[in-house]
């Protein structure tokens, strides 16, 4: 018998299907190699070891927490995905009714022209919005890198400042410090 | 009626919107969830984090449970892939592993306990050192003692890779335990000079 083979069978023993005939080899090849049958006792110790790891008690007030973070959770989450949905379906009901209105009512209506002066105050309105908001996001934009320019020329400016200062007044210790020292002298 | 509800009409009652029924399905798994949290982990605040994590996110996905399988194989399903996420994530910082204090047997001398506690933490160590995937396999076959369709459902892998993967993670453990007690041997040398 092959030392490979026992191999395969010390895996198969502890996979938990092994028969006794193998059970049997793997015991009469360990009698003769005493290579394998060190290769199975330290096997033996290992998994032996590990499968009696103690189970460690679950800490109390676990269930209570878990429900409690149930609870939480489902309060204060919107589901994302169900937002998005109302959101788009929402938004496409608008859409829908927007061109039924102008293309299927207004159409069949014999004084039509009332319906059209109101459709195109909707539409004027709608560019009013849509162009203060657009004249908004570019004021907003356009004033923030203003600001982030200000602030690195200040800070330049700044920076340098302080840095003048603090040679100056390095400058003057120093020349005080050496007037000092000649006097002294 | 039976008088102890089963695990899919649990899962019924609260997908008919009674949290209160979820309870009943934490105590029943609360303890093979922590505790595999706890050897996945290797110390118990993460185990506890991770395993209440994994209850919310049971029961928040409780639509996508499937009774074909077992509810405690879709538990370890989320428990451990839980588990690798929250491993993946602490790659960079080291946790140590938690002090040791275990049951009490009371038949144990304070000797013999002494030797079961230091073997304990001689595996504990050795299969934190292995890989998380391979820990993963080792953990569920022989701590959990699941079969082999078993972790195949909670792992999604096929038969082939488990085994392969149970085959390469014992003799990780076996060169780790012989190179830990090596180790041991060197150090108490070392202690009696």
């Amino acid at each position: 018998m092959q030392c490979k083979e026992i191999n395969r069978l010390i895996m198969k023993y502890f996979d938990g299907n092994i028969s006794e005939l193998e059970k049997e080899m793997i015991i009469k090849h360990n009698d003769r190699c005493s290579c394998c049958a060190e290769e199975f006792t330290l096997f033996k110790e290992a998994i032996d070891s590990l499968s009696e790891l103690p189970e460690i008690e679950v800490p109390t007030g676990f269930v209570l927490r878990v429900m409690e973070g149930i609870r939480t959770r489902e309060k204060y989450s919107a589901n994302p995905k169900a937002a998005a949905f109302w959101l788009v379906s929402i938004f496409g009901l608008i859409v829908f009714g927007w061109n039924i209105f102008v293309f299927s009512v207004i159409p069949f209506v014999k004084e039509s022209g009332t319906l059209i002066a109101v459709n195109n105050v909707l539409i004027y309105g709608f560019n009013i919005i849509s162009s203060v908001l657009r004249e908004v996001l570019i004021t907003v934009s356009v004033l923030l890198g203003k600001i982030l320019i200000l602030r690195n020329v200040l800070l330049r400016d700044y920076v340098t400042a302080v840095t003048l200062i603090v040679l100056a007044f390095t400058g003057i210790n120093l020349f005080l410090i050496n007037s000092r020292r000649l006097q002294e002298n | 009626m039976s008088l102890i509800a089963s695990d899919i009409e649990i899962v019924n009652q609260c997908l008919a919107g009674d949290v209160n029924a979820f309870e009943a399905l934490i105590e029943r798994y609360k303890r093979a969830v922590y505790n595999t949290a706890y050897r996945m982990m290797g110390n118990r605040e993460e185990a506890e984090d991770v395993s209440q994590e994994a209850f919310i996110r049971m029961y928040n996905s409780l639509s996508r449970y499937n009774p074909e399988y077992k509810f405690i194989t879709w538990a370890l399903k989320i428990t451990t892939n839980l588990c690798l996420d929250n491993l993946r994530k602490r790659k960079a910082e080291t946790v140590p592993i938690d002090e040791w204090f275990e049951i009490k047997d009371e038949k144990d001398t304070p000797e013999e306990e002494y030797i079961r506690k230091e073997s304990q933490r001689l595996v504990q160590d050795a299969i934190m050192k292995l890989p998380d995937k391979y820990r993963e396999f080792l953990i569920l076959f022989h701590h959990r003692n699941l079969s082999y369709q078993e972790i195949m459902d909670v792992t999604g892998e096929s038969l082939t890779i488990v085994k392969n993967r149970l085959y390469r993670a014992r003799q990780m453990l076996k060169e780790e335990l012989i190179n830990r007690k090596k180790e041991r041997i060197e150090y108490a040398v070392q202690g009696n000079k």
